[in-house]
């Protein structure tokens, strides 16, 4: 997934974050209200470590099950709907952030891959990525909103895909 | 949450199994990635799951609740949406904000919106991602087409609910 570094600017932003926020929580809220809000942030965290656990395991499993150059073979010439559809269900499938996705999609567009069909792609990976429900999704938010956001999220990939081959043949033509 | 657990501890056994049969020397690998995925997760969501609880003691839930909740139809959708596309960082830091954010009362719609958002038009990917890997043509393109969609995944929730 991510390469292990210490202080990228996610780190300082979530140490500006939680700072800042213990400071105006003792400030403008009291003692009591900043050891209730402790407690509760470890209450919290104790509850989703056994889940966060499991999915860290499951993300360095599945990189080394399932290798990149599998993925891209699947949707490298894949075009029209076919195409759309196969970005996107693969999409759901690839755990990990950025790191994971955007080097597969440069080396997709690199390769010639369909503009449609990389934009699908990223979509789905970004609304419907698999790992990401059950890693955080499940966990923070419960089954009922992830199963509701998720559905909700279903179209979206194929009309990304869509509207971007459209755009693209309208700005081509110009 | 008890859901969650057994859910992923069973894919977590299914594909360890996978694993295990099919390819055996990778094993270590995959341990070795998790350990430092897991260094390197731990001590972000501690201090991010504590800074959404002193947060979630600062929200004002009067204003949250007239701008984004349940009652503020598509105007708390393009709001959530708005402020979801230009949050900053991964899911450890938004996950949490959005879990705070609902429980001051927010519209399952606009949670939906302010995720979708995030996830989708994700301005703070399209520098540090879209543009150095892919170029200004792309990263163009990708952002004028996602910019409907928390509108469409939040819509299709509130007519789901």
């Amino acid at each position: 997934m991510k390469p292990p570094k210490r202080l990228d600017g996610t780190m300082i932003f979530i140490i500006a974050f939680a700072s800042s926020g213990a400071v105006l929580c003792f400030a403008l809220r009291g003692g009591d209200a900043f050891f209730e809000a402790l407690a509760a942030g470890f209450g919290l965290l104790g509850r989703l470590l056994p889940i966060l656990a499991g999915g860290v395991i499951l993300g360095g499993i599945l990189q080394a099950l399932v290798p990149p150059s599998a993925v891209k073979r699947w949707m490298g010439e894949g075009s029209g709907w076919r195409g759309l559809f196969l970005a996107a269900a693969i999409g759901t499938l690839v755990p990990g952030g950025p790191v994971t996705s955007f080097p597969l999609v440069a080396a997709l567009v690199a390769a010639g891959a369909e503009f449609g069909v990389t934009i699908a792609f990223l979509t789905s990976w970004a609304t419907l990525g698999i790992n990401r429900v059950i890693v955080w999704e499940i966990p923070f938010m419960g089954g009922d909103f992830a199963l509701t956001r998720y559905l909700a999220s279903l179209p979206l990939p194929i009309l990304a895909g869509l509207a971007a081959r459209w755009l693209s043949t309208l700005l081509a033509r110009r | 949450m008890i859901e969650g657990l057994i859910v992923i501890w069973a894919l977590v056994l299914g594909c360890g199994l996978a694993l295990w049969r099919r390819s055996p020397q990778r094993i270590p690998e995959a341990l070795r990635s998790a350990g430092a995925n897991a260094k390197m997760l731990a001590p972000r969501i501690l201090l991010a799951m504590l800074g959404a609880a002193f947060y979630g003691t600062l929200l004002p839930e009067e204003q949250i609740v007239r701008w984004i909740g349940g009652e503020s139809g598509w105007t708390g959708i393009v709001i959530a949406g708005a402020i979801g596309a230009v949050m900053p960082g991964g899911p450890i830091v938004s996950f949490p904000i959005a879990i705070a954010v609902a429980q001051a009362g927010a519209g399952v719609p606009q949670v939906v919106a302010f995720l979708t958002g995030w996830a989708a038009i994700a301005a703070h990917r399209t520098m540090t991602w879209d543009l150095v890997m892919l170029g200004g043509g792309f990263t163009r393109i990708r952002l004028l087409v996602s910019l409907p969609l928390p509108l469409i995944a939040g819509g299709l929730a509130w007519a789901l609910q």
